[in-house]
Parts: structure tokens; sequence; C-alpha cells
């Protein structure tokens, strides 16, 4: 099985991240009245989270967006086979930047809502916080080496 | 960097193009050129043999030490 390039699994991820994309931008623009339909539907009556809820999943959406697209980016590049360059560095670099924003956005609403969901997103997105700031400094030390390699007639 | 590549006087000495010494050592012309213009960071002993043999010269002839200016 092919890692990189066409026809492989890292082609079958992009197609998957490419819907998630657009079915996050529907999610998106319809959230206002899916969270209302979802709150009535488990409690039956009008929340007065409501505001709350939407303007933190509002806050902490558009920077999930924003991660997929720059994986969309990135899979664009391990297409042609040419994962190891500056502008994987900072696709990296944004998604590690939003992630802390999410994180960030959920430690605040943690005080609002007491809830163990929001404890492991906050986990996850802490971890994914530090691992991408990490795994772009590496890509960026790959790249040195690569660079370094080519140099070498 | 104080250490200069002299890979042009050698080959215009012996009026070798950078195709024909690049078909000879077999090493792409993109690769001689980078090395020709200073612009590589190091030089394999293997390739330093074949340019040394077909230009028939000594590897001081291609490699010049000049102390940097401050």
């Amino acid at each position: 099985m092919k890692i990189t390039g066409k026809g492989s699994i890292s082609n079958f991820v992009e197609i998957l991240l490419k819907i998630a994309f657009v079915v996050g931008i529907i999610v998106f623009i319809l959230l206002p009245w899916i969270l209302g339909q979802y709150l009535e539907h488990i409690t039956n009556q009008s929340n007065e989270f409501y505001w709350a809820i939407l303007i933190i999943l509002y806050i902490t959406g558009l920077p999930m967006l924003i991660i997929v697209y720059q994986f969309i980016k990135m899979f664009n590049t391990l297409k042609k086979a040419t994962p190891f360059i500056m502008e994987n560095v900072t696709y990296l670099r944004r998604a590690s930047i939003c992630s802390g924003i999410i994180s960030l956005v959920y430690l605040v609403g943690v005080f609002v809502f007491q809830s163990v969901f929001i404890l492991v997103i906050i986990g996850i997105f802490l971890v994914a916080w530090l691992g991408l700031y990490i795994l772009s400094e590496l890509f960026k030390q790959a790249i040195d080496f690569k660079e370094e390699n080519e140099l070498v007639i | 960097m104080p250490i200069i590549v002299n890979l042009d006087v050698e080959m215009a000495k012996k009026k070798m193009s950078l195709s024909e010494l690049s078909d000879k050592i077999g090493i792409t012309m993109a690769n001689l050129s980078i090395l020709k213009t200073g612009k590589g960071k190091a030089i394999r002993f293997s390739t330093l043999e074949s340019i040394c043999k077909e230009l028939n010269c000594m590897p001081g002839d291609i490699l010049e030490y000049r102390e940097k200016l401050n």
C-alpha cells in the first residue's frame, strides 16, 4: 500500500479531510439552528446556556476549520511527494496555534460548564498544540538536513 | 566561505565545457554548476577524485583557502 503519491493512503485521507471541511462549513453556518434543535431534543425546553454554548462553539469552530484547511494543504504537498518544504512548517505552526486557541477557550469554558467532556477536549487540544509545534520544528530540521545533503556534490 | 572553488579556472585551462565534464564524471549539470559557482557546501572525495582524474590536476588546483577579510 502506497503511503504518499497518487492513489495512496494520504490521498484517501485528503478526500476525507475535504469532506470534513465542507461538512464543517455547513455545520458552522447552521450552528444556531442545529444547537437549538439539539438542546430542545435533550431538555425539551429552551436552554439558558444556549448563547454561551453558541459563542464557545463559534469561537472554537473557526480555528478547527482552519486546522482542517491547513491539513488539506499539507496533504496536497504529500500528493506531489514533496513534504519537506517550508510551507508545511507554516501549515503545522498555524494548526498548532489554532489548537492552542481551542484548548484555551475550553479552559475558560470549563468554569461555565462543569463537564468531563470539556476536560477531554482540553487534554486533546493541549497535546495537539504542543505536538504540532514540535512536529513543525522537526520538519524545519528535516528541511535543513535535506538542503545540506543536496548541496554536497 | 573562505574555501574557494576554482573549478572554472581549471576547466578553462583544459578547455572543457560544463556539459562535457558532467558527461565524463557522471554528475548532473545542475550539481556541477552548484559546485562551480561556489554554492555547494561540501564535496565528496569520490567527486573530487573523478574531477582530478578528468582534468588531470591536483585537489589543490580546484580548492583554495583564502582568509576571510573582516
